[in-house]
Parts: C-alpha cells; sequence; structure tokens
C-alpha cells in the first residue's frame, strides 16, 4: 500500500520526479527497481497487499511445518525471520526508503489522503474488513477443517495417525491468516501516514499476543474485542503525561490478565453471566460421569 | 525365531521380516518376524519393555527401522511412506494411553476419525451427508455413548476413553487394527464387553491386540505371538504357548 500511495505522490514530491519517489532520488538512483513497477495502479497494488504476504507465509511455512518446526522454536524462527526483515529493510539499499520509510503521502484513489472524507471512507472500510476478516476466520472455525485444526492443537500425532496431513493444514491457516495480516497493514499505512520498517519490531507481535489475551484467548470475537480495547488504552495512555510509562502500563496489563482474567475480558464477562443466570451455588459445571461399576 | 517364507509375503496383509531399531545404542526390537493374514486376529504379549508398542510405531511410520522389510499388502513398503500415508492406506490405531481429542464432543471425535477425504479443501466445505451421519450415530450405539455425544471428550472416564478411541477406529474402517492394551485401567466387566466387541470388529477386519490381561486374551481365542527383547520367543494358540518353559520364565512365570 505505501509503495502505491508513494507512486501516487508523482512530480509533487520535493524533487519533482514524476517517477522515483523522493528518497531513490536523494540517492541518486536513476532507475525505478523492478519492484516497484505496477505499484502506480491501484488493483495491482491490492492483488500484492494479498500475494506478498501469502506468498512469503506459504513457503516460509512449507518449510517449517514440513521439518514439523512447533511450539516455541515456531515462535522463535518467525520472529528471527521478521527480524531480519527488519535489518534488510532498514538498508537504504533495499529501496524502501531506509529508516525513514515511506511517508509524505499525498492522495488514494484520487482522494487526497488527509481529508475528513477520506479518513472516514478509510476507517468505514477498516470495519467492512474487520466484519468480513472475522466472518471468513468463523467459517473456517465452524468447517470440519476448523475441527481438524483444534484436533492438532490438542494431540498433533494423533491428528496424523488418523490420516490428515498436518502440515497442509497449518500451512493453510498459517497463510490465511498473512493475507489478513496484509490487508490489516494496507489498511493502516494510508490512516497513519507513514510506514516504515520499526513495524517489523518483535514489540508488535508481543503487542497482538496481549491483544488476544486481553480479549479473551480461544474466541475470534475476543480477539477483536482485545484489540480495540487495547489500543484505546494505548491512545489515552501516549497522548497524556503518562506517555513515557506506557509500554509499563502495556507490560502490567498482561500479567493482570494472565493471573486475574486468564480468560480475558470475554470469558470473564461469560462466566459472570452465567453464574447470575444461576445464583443457586448448587450447580457446578456438570461432573464427568463415571463409568458404570467402576471401582 | 520363526522362519518367514518368501511366498508368505505375497498372500500377507501385513509382513515384517528381520525388523530391528535401536534408541541410543539400546536395542528395542531386534530381527523381529511377524505376519498377519488378511483377515486374521493376532494377540501380542509379552513383559513390559518387550517392544510391542515399539512394534506398532514400526508399523505406523512413527518410527523408522534400521534395517527390515515391513510390507502391506504384499507389495507397499510402510519404511518408506510417513503416518499420514499409512493410515490412509487403512492401517488404524489405538494407543497405549487413550488419545482422543479432549476439547471436541464425542460426536466429532468420531466425525474427525470418520472414513473420507482428507485434504484441506475437502475438509474445509464439508458437509456431513445422511449416510455418514448415520454410520456416526451406529458407532456412537455399537460404543455406548449415544447419550452422552454431546459431551466433550475430555469428560469421559478412562474406560470410556478407550471406548471412544475404538470408535475412532471403526469410524476410520481401516483394513488392519492395532490396538494397545484396549483393556487396561476397565473393570472385569468392562474388559469382557471389550473383548466381545473386538471379536466383533474383527469379523470383518484383521486386528493385532496388545495385551497383558492373561483372561482377556483367552476370551479372544486366537493365535498369539509372544514377544520378548525385542524378538520372537513363541507363536502358536495359548494354551501351546502358556506351556513354553521360555514363556513362562520371562512373563507368565512371575
Ligand atoms: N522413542 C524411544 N526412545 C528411547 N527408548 C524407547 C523409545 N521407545 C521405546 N523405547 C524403549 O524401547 C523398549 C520397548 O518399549 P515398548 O514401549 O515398545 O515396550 P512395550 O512392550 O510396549 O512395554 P509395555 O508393556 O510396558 O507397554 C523400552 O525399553 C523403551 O524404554
Ligand atoms: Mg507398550
Amino acid at each position: 500500500m505505501g509503495m502505491y500511495l508513494m507512486r501516487q505522490i508523482g512530480s509533487r514530491g520535493t524533487y519533482g520526479n514524476p517517477i522515483l519517489p523522493d528518497f531513490m532520488v536523494f540517492l541518486n538512483w536513476k532507475e525505478l527497481p523492478w519492484y516497484w513497477y505496477g505499484f502506480d495502479s491501484f488493483p495491482f497494488a491490492m492483488l500484492m497487499v494479498l500475494l506478498a504476504p501469502g506468498l512469503l507465509a506459504f513457503v516460509f511455512g512449507w518449510f517449517a511445518f514440513r521439518s514439523r518446526v512447533t511450539g516455541v522454536y515456531l515462535s522463535i524462527i518467525t520472529q528471527a525471520l521478521t527480524y531480519a526483515l527488519l535489518l534488510a529493510f532498514f538498508r537504504n539499499d533495499m529501496g524502501f526508503g531506509g529508516n525513514n520509510g515511506l511517508t509524505d503521502f499525498k492522495d488514494i484513489l484520487g482522494f487526497n489522503v488527509q481529508a475528513q472524507a477520506t479518513r472516514a471512507a478509510l476507517f468505514s472500510m477498516t470495519c467492512v474488513m474487520l466484519i468480513a476478516g472475522f466472518l471468513i476466520a468463523r467459517g473456517i472455525v465452524v468447517s470440519k477443517l476448523g475441527k481438524v485444526v483444534i484436533a492438532i492443537r490438542d494431540a498433533e500425532s494423533r491428528t496424523r495417525f488418523l490420516g490428515y496431513r498436518v502440515d497442509r493444514f497449518k500451512l493453510f491457516v498459517f497463510t490465511v491468516s498473512a493475507c489478513m495480516a496484509g490487508v490489516a497493514g494496507a489498511l493502516y499505512v494510508p490512516q497513519v501516514g507513514i510506514i516504515n520498517p520499526s513495524e517489523f519490531a518483535p514489540a508488535n507481535s508481543i503487542e497482538t499476543v496481549i491483544w488476544v489475551a486481553v480479549g479473551g484467548r480461544g474466541t475470534l470475537v475476543g480477539a477483536a474485542l482485545g484489540g480495540v480495547v487495547v489500543n484505546y488504552a494505548k491512545t489515552i495512555f501516549t497522548s497524556g503525561f503518562m506517555a513515557p510509562y506506557w509500554l509499563f502500563a502495556l507490560g502490567a496489563l498482561f500479567v493482570f490478565v494472565t493471573i486475574f482474567m486468564p480468560k480475558g475480558i470475554l470469558g470473564t464477562a461469560q462466566d459472570w453471566w452465567e453464574k447470575r443466570r444461576r445464583p443457586v451455588p448448587t450447580t457446578t459445571p456438570p461432573e464427568p460421569a463415571p463409568a458404570e461399576g467402576r471401582a | 525365531m520363526i522362519a518367514s517364507s518368501p511366498g508368505q509375503l505375497t498372500s500377507s496383509l501385513l509382513y515384517l521380516d528381520g525388523v530391528s531399531v535401536s534408541f541410543d545404542g539400546f536395542k528395542a526390537i531386534r530381527g523381529l518376524s511377524l505376519t498377519i493374514e488378511p483377515g486374521e486376529m493376532r494377540a501380542i504379549i509379552g513383559p513390559n519393555g518387550a517392544g510391542k508398542t515399539t512394534m506398532m510405531d514400526i508399523i505406523t511410520g512413527k518410527t523408522k527401522p534400521d534395517v527390515g522389510t515391513v510390507m502391506f499388502g504384499g507389495s507397499i513398503d510402510l519404511t518408506r511412506l510417513d503416518e499420514a500415508a499409512i493410515a490412509n492406506l487403512g492401517i488404524g490405531r489405538k494407543f497405549q494411553k487413550p488419545t482422543v481429542f479432549d476439547f471436541h464432543t464425542i460426536e466429532d471425535n468420531i466425525l474427525l476419525a470418520l472414513k473420507a477425504p482428507r485434504t484441506v479443501a475437502r475438509t474445509l466445505f464439508w458437509k456431513t451427508a445422511a449416510a455418514q451421519q448415520k454410520r456416526i450415530d451406529d458407532i456412537l450405539g455399537i460404543i455406548k455413548l449415544g447419550d452422552a455425544r454431546e459431551r466433550l471428550a475430555g469428560s469421559l472416564s478412562h474406560g470410556q476413553k478407550q471406548w471412544l478411541e475404538i470408535g475412532m477406529l471403526l469410524a476410520q474402517d481401516p483394513k488392519l487394527l492395532l490396538v494397545d492394551e484396549p483393556a487396561a485401567g476397565m473393570t472385569d466387566g468392562e474388559t469382557a464387553e471389550t473383548a466381545v466387541l473386538l471379536k466383533e470388529i474383527a469379523r470383518d477386519h484383521s486386528v493385532i491386540v496388545v495385551e497383558h490381561d492373561m483372561g482377556f486374551i483367552r476370551e479372544l481365542g486366537v493365535k498369539v505371538t509372544v514377544l520378548h527383547e525385542g524378538s520372537v520367543l513363541a507363536e502358536g494358540p495359548l494354551d501351546q504357548v502358556s506351556a513354553n518353559e521360555r514363556v513362562v520364565e520371562v512373563y507368565l512365570g512371575r
């Protein structure tokens, strides 16, 4: 998305070059690198929004899941990959603006990115995409494939002995989530107005985990809820005198939620609701009935 | 040692010959040879650590043998395939420690095991047909969990989990079932019912059962193979092997 927006600046940049973005002119580049071709077209850029992360996840996941990398090791190598990308994109030679990143955007589809109406449209689009993402995820979760994925989570090797190719199922959900992240990024860039390699930092992945923990693990609504709640808190915190303490507050929030609300906001609210509906304390959750005649 | 002639290879459903595997220098299986005929039910007994579970690991692709032949249906080399491919050939397995999907309902456990295409696309767009639903209901009836279908499998007792896992095997409808200690942790009553169920299953499937419970083995009334230190010590009807001096010494006599 950033690349599309850069190309839309055209000759209005500081250096007035109709083709090359400012940072390239600054680096004395004469030609547009091949991977920037096509990004002046919106449909092409949108295709890439899905394709680039999807393909990267597919190739990476293909190797990782086939070699049965799981759990902590998988987290570590995905983090290592993003860290490698961070370092690579910081280099000016990479052709993505180095540590300044891409910014000073002007238009999107001919509309001024900073105009109120454009911003409202982008925000509405974000809501639409959130709902679309939710529906897609929901469709996956309730399908038999979703059941297979839960089975893999709980007893991976058992699933394999039933004849499911565990690596393919992991690859599918990994790639779908990468495409969703691509859409999220494409909506983020024009609304924030800048994108630079620091977004690759591991802290972002950790923050996402915190959203899910706060909202409620194991649910789709919880993940979205946590994203909204944590980011709302972030907005309040980072704009006041408490700004320097935001990271501490975030850490404290994570610790608090893990200890006192292990099911997150959603899970805790559900439990509370259940209790209210059945105030008589005699109804403990249904105890597993013992097998008949067991000693 | 039981000699297996090459002629047995083509007629047999499962053919193991000269199989050895070692873990960090410890030989868990040494020169194991075993043949299972189509439709046969075989009981495997032997002391703890004899290699019974490891043998199942080898057949199902979890462990690769260091040397030896493992052939299925006369021509398929199982040592070259992975777990999923072997499962799809029609080899199902019940684990020694019952493993079901605790966070799925009992019905979903059966659904996941049900014989059906296992690809990503086919499971994503899966619709359970009426005939398949009927099969699931039948199996739930056989394993006596029909009334509990909506309950999470994790809430079942040990014995019920064993039955659920046998139900999952039935749903897979494999050609060969490997059943590791199905009666462990069951009462005498449950054990007897399990023997009846397995005999029922054996009418149209080949089955290998590992058990320590001699009463159960006697109930099955099939050919018995005694494993000891990773190879076959004796083979034959239960009365014959239980009269074998070596078998009494290493296993039964204790
Ligand atoms: N993955 C492994 N790594 C190392 N050693 C193993 C492994 N699997 C099995 N063994 C060893 O191989 C031997 C045979 O084990 P196996 O589980 O096959 O015995 P078993 O006949 O099933 O015994 P039991 O009756 O107790 O179930 C044991 O000594 C065990 O410790
Ligand atoms: Mg065992």
